[in-house]
């Protein structure tokens, strides 16, 4: 009795482990090629990316595109869930000492990889004279998409092959109605549309509960401020613009044209359905809102987008979005890694991307090879021209986040009434200084 | 049941008592029923919506019935087939290691001495105090140094023990009846004999309790899913779920039809363990 | 180990129950060590490492020794309290309503005349299957202050119309001001939003707690209820003098693990939160419990080290609270 006892409990415990794990799959080796072109030896390389289904899709192709070109390098495309459930596993992965080869994450994100010493300065490889940028490369590459990290001595950290920019979206017929041909140009004439048509069933603008930082920087920007110093150590975004902005929004809902969302994405439906007179989207939404409007049973017919509302002469739209960084690996990986981002910004390989996945391509050459695109998706070929005046939102540091949720807090202590603007941006702009500070 | 039973014969008066004290619970039932049903409903049938009809969410059924989304949803995502098989796969084998761990434990916490007993079982319940993000990186450096990742065992073996289970199970093992233990002993019955006789088919509702609470934790858990794999065909439901909030909008309708998907093995699996659930100790009697 | 020492281990065939005799019995060891060398490998050594990390800051990998600083930083600073008051808070608005209605309906669906019982049962626990994610999308529709089902139904009993999820004011400042009374900004109470979580979470978590006092309820021997009703007891009595006390075990289970998962709530605020277009911790931060500070300065501010340090002294709470429970309630019941 007592040999069956613990026999049947050691069994079972064994079982139970041999039975749930299967040895560990042997990696596969890399095949042994012939024709070195850029990497010697075949290398693996893990690419990392919060970019799910179709996206995902053009990612892989681009990536069995890229090894015919490049027979060593094999490109591993693994989907690591949503921006922040991938910016976990990669911190995780760094505190194991595994980290990916190169990897899709917003700066911020990346500002907290180059705090560990994960990821290398691109610049050496950039101005590499094998695999690096020339000049004409970097003529022909938009600023906005060559990240400098400036409490990092200014260096690249990353780079970009797709950005999105924050757009106003309108509804034509409304505009008509309120005696506007165009979409308005200046918040005066904003305002004018809302007084005519805004009531609290069709309000003018919907904040969400996590307010809009990527917003107020469109509208600080198109006021002619910024929102941090040049160097990100010291606020700007509490000075003329942005309380102008404040104090618009606070208008807004003292007259309440305004109203506070309560559903993920409600601003996009209710907009496709003519209950929103405006939208505020980055470009990523808008395929969203063509969907929502196709399928809302034809209540808008006539949309289109612009930029913000301006103070400034020549408008200035906020473009943003993820970027990619290499993480500190063996030299080969790291020149591996950095020929499959290059390729991934050149411009039939950005030109397929764009076209998978809506976004604004690196180079300004890839326009022509996006002509086709341009005839189907007249919306992206209009902000297309917008880019030239495209800024971008001061996300090269970690204290990023944090600014943002105190803007976005700021926002909507004004929505609901519980703070002045001026009070709420005061607010906001101390929990910004002491985010700079802990960055630093 | 003997509930009803009652020996003394019955007038017409309690007969209406107890009818309409049964209607009262009926009703109350089915308020409460309606009152759990009514947002799951809501969401099927949005799972049946257009976009903008889903999201709108004026009306409680479809205008258009569009079950294609359900065709749509499952083709979305790649690997839609392998990641259930996975989370079934996973499912079952962490219900089954937790249910011999914790059989075991909690056998030995309720009746059994031993110096220490109490502060080992303090322990184990402190373990579930730790908020789970805090122990998430160095689990999966261990992990990575059991040269785990992408291995169905990284995704089961660290959860074929459950302070919980142990400690439903150590309640249960405890309301078992002295009697039963003093007739074994007269018996000559070991420990683990009468554990697997007389305790584990005594404690039916119990073990399948915690197996059911099991099977939905594994099959709601997301993060350490991604964290401990990279191929696709390890992973699990969740990843594909995840997968339809975007960026900048959320394709809700597929989103709803892939969670219902989700929960009908679920349901499958309850309706299944029903019948053993119902006959407890109190249908089965004390006999021993 | 080897089969020669575990054998030595084990007691004679023949035992004496714990009543009549107190022996130590050796087994009892390999009885709990296959669940012990998980749990120590996966929940008790990481937590050493985790009081490692609360006395660090700086990146993951780049750790800088700061000792008790994060502590001192926490328990001087406003915003772990106001956290601490935020969980408390809605462990009341949750935990007791979830307990309740658990028994209530369980105790209703064990009455053996009920019909589709396992129908009952099954619709009962569907909200706990069913994902947050989906389930939350549900509930902010229902409670949408513009075009929900929430605040038709307040309409039709004549009340005026709330706001719900997206409402950072607290619910006595909200009644105060109903009848034209301003009251100071701690008296506010917890915000509107917090209780409307509450109502999703109390939705949710209800299928658990029937499940668990059905399988108590089933463990509770017929004969006892037959012998009592042959005595002439009925309905209320019953429940008093036999369900509560015998299920009293069951009980004190349900209490413990509520109050250790209601300390630890994070997943219905971040779910519901998420689908009202909320910020992670709700209007103006006002559903900002422990837990979900503690993720707020993990992934938000990567503070690792301070957040890994408020994760502990939530743990030390529960862990008071869950020994309070053991000290008292258990003794009552008996354990």
């Amino acid at each position: 009795m007592k040999k069956y006892f613990v026999l049947a409990l050691a069994l079972t415990f064994a079982l139970i482990v041999v039975a749930c794990a299967p040895a560990p799959t042997p990696t596969p080796l890399p095949k042994p090629t012939a024709a070195p072109t850029a990497a010697p030896k075949p290398v693996e390389i893990q690419f990392w990316t919060s970019q799910s289904q179709t996206q995902d899709t053009a990612l892989k192709a681009l990536a069995a595109k890229f090894k015919e070109q490049n027979p060593n390098i094999t490109v591993v495309v693994t989907y690591q869930g949503s921006y922040s459930d991938a910016f976990k596993k990669i911190t995780a992965a760094i505190a194991a000492g595994s980290p990916p080869d190169i990897a899709i994450g917003y700066p911020n994100t990346i500002a907290n990889y180059v705090k560990s010493e994960a990821v290398i300065a691109l610049d050496d490889l950039m101005k590499d004279s094998q695999i690096g940028f020339n000049d004409a490369d970097m003529k022909d590459i938009f600023p906005s998409f060559i990240d400098k990290y400036p409490l990092f001595g200014n260096k690249v950290y990353s780079l970009a092959f797709m950005r999105s920019m924050q757009v106003m979206i309108y509804n034509g017929d409304m505009l008509k109605q309120a005696g506007f041909a165009k979409p308005p140009e200046t918040y005066e004439d904003f305002m004018k549309v809302c007084t005519a048509l805004a009531k609290p069933e069709l309000p003018c603008y919907e904040l969400a509960g996590s307010g809009d930082a990527s917003g107020f920087a469109s509208m600080v920007f198109s006021r002619g401020g910024d929102l941090l110093s040049e160097d990100f150590k010291a606020v700007l975004f509490d000075q003329k613009a942005g309380l102008d902005s404040m104090n618009f929004l606070g208008e807004l809902f003292a007259k309440k044209y305004a109203i506070m969302q309560a559903k993920a994405y409600q601003d996009q439906t209710d907009f496709a359905i003519g209950k929103c007179i405006f939208g505020f989207s980055s470009t990523a939404g808008l395929p969203y809102y063509a969907t929502a409007i196709k399928d809302g049973g034809g209540k808008v017919t006539n949309w289109g987008i612009a930029p913000y509302p301006r103070t400034t002469k020549d408008p200035v739209l906020n473009v943003y979005g993820p970027s990619t960084a290499i993480f500190k690996t063996t030299p080969e990986k790291q020149r591996a890694a950095f020929l499959w981002l290059k390729f991934l910004m050149s411009k039939d390989a950005n030109a397929d991307w764009v076209k998978a996945a809506g976004y604004f391509p690196a180079r300004q050459s890839t326009k022509d090879a996006l002509a086709d695109y341009f005839k189907t998706n007249p919306l992206y070929a209009q902000a297309y021209e917008w880019l030239k005046y495209g800024r971008s939102e001061p996300q090269f540091t970690a204290a990023w986040e944090p600014i943002r949720n105190a803007i976005g807090d700021a926002m909507v202590a004004v929505g609901n009434g519980k703070a002045t603007p001026e009070q709420a941006l005061k607010d906001a702009a101390k929990k910004a200084n002491d985010a700079i500070k802990a960055a630093q | 049941m003997t509930l009803t039973n009652i020996k003394r014969p019955l007038t017409n008066l309690d007969r209406l008592k107890a009818l309409s004290g049964q209607s009262v619970i009926y009703a109350i039932l089915i308020l409460g029923a309606l009152w759990a049903l009514f947002p799951f409903a809501w969401m099927v049938f949005s799972s049946l919506k257009g976009y903008t009809e889903a999201y709108a969410a004026e009306t409680f059924l479809p205008t258009r019935w569009l079950f294609s989304n359900y065709i749509d949803a499952w083709n979305k995502v790649e690997f839609f087939p392998r990641y259930f098989a996975n989370t079934i796969f996973i499912a079952v084998c962490t219900v089954a290691g937790v249910l011999t761990t914790s059989t075991l434990a909690a056998y030995a916490f309720a009746r059994m001495e031993f110096p220490g007993r109490d502060t080992l079982f303090i322990i184990l319940l402190a373990t579930m105090m730790i908020p789970f993000e805090v122990t998430l990186i160095p689990n999966f450096i261990l992990v990575r140094n059991l040269q785990w990742v992408d291995n169905y065992a990284a995704l089961i073996i660290p959860w074929i023990a459950s302070a919980f289970s142990i400690f439903l199970l150590r309640q249960f093992f405890k309301s078992i009846p002295q009697e039963l233990f003093d007739a074994a002993v007269i018996d000559g019955c070991t420990h683990l004999r009468f554990l697997t006789t007389i305790v584990v088919p005594l404690s039916r509702p119990a073990l399948i309790t915690s197996g059911l609470f099991t099977f939905l934790a594994t099959w709601n858990s997301l993060m350490w899913a991604i964290l401990v794999t990279n191929k696709p065909e390890m992973r699990p439901i969740q990843v594909g779920m995840a997968a339809f909030i975007g960026e900048a909008g959320t394709q809700i309708q597929l989103l709803l039809a892939a969670v219902t998907i989700s929960v009908i093995p679920v349901i499958i699996v309850y309706l299944i363990l029903q019948r053993w659930f119902i006959e407890g100790i109190a249908t089965v009697g004390i006999r021993g | 180990m080897t089969t020669q020492t575990a054998e030595s281990a084990i007691p004679h065939t023949r035992w004496f129950s714990s009543r009549t005799r107190r022996r130590i019995q050796w087994s009892a060891y390999l009885y709990i060590l296959p669940a012990y060398i998980i749990i120590a490998m996966f929940h008790i050594i990481p937590v050493f490492y985790a009081i490692y990390i609360g006395m660090n800051k700086g990146p993951i990998n780049k750790f800088v020794w700061v000792g008790f600083d994060h502590y001192l930083r926490a328990l001087t600073g406003g915003e772990f309290w106001g956290s601490l008051v935020t969980t408390f808070a809605y462990t009341l608005l949750t935990m007791p309503f979830t307990i309740a209605l658990g028994l209530f309906f369980a105790y209703l669906l064990y009455q053996p005349f009920v019909k589709a019982r396992g129908m009952f049962r099954a619709i009962f626990f569907l909200p706990y299957v069913v994902s947050t994610v989906g389930s939350s999308i549900v509930w902010a529709w229902i409670l949408d202050p513009r075009s929900g089902l929430a605040n038709a139904a307040l309409k039709s009993v004549g009340f005026p119309p709330l706001r719900w999820l997206i409402e950072p004011s607290g619910v006595f400042e909200l009644m105060a001001k109903n009848i034209g009374v301003t009251i100071p900004e701690w008296a506010g109470g917890p915000s509107m939003a917090l209780v409307a979580i509450s109502i999703f979470s109390i939705w949710q978590a209800m299928g658990y707690d029937i499940v668990i006092f059905l399988a108590g309820l089933t463990n509770i021997p017929g004969e006892l209820y037959e012998a009592a009703r042959i005595d002439g007891a009925s309905g209320w009595t019953l429940f008093r003098h036999i369900t509560i006390p015998l299920l009293a075990p069951t009980t004190f289970f349900v209490v413990v693990i509520s109050v250790i998962g209601s300390l630890q709530s994070f997943n219905h605020i971040f779910t519901m939160n998420r689908a009202s277009a909320q910020s992670l911790g709700g209007p103006l931060g006002s559903t900002s419990t422990l837990t979900v500070y503690m993720f707020d300065q993990l992934y938000t501010n990567s503070n690792y080290g301070y957040a890994t340090a408020v994760a502990i002294l939530l743990s030390l709470i529960i862990l008071a609270f869950t020994l309070f429970n053991f000290k008292f309630l258990g003794k009552r019941v008996q354990y």
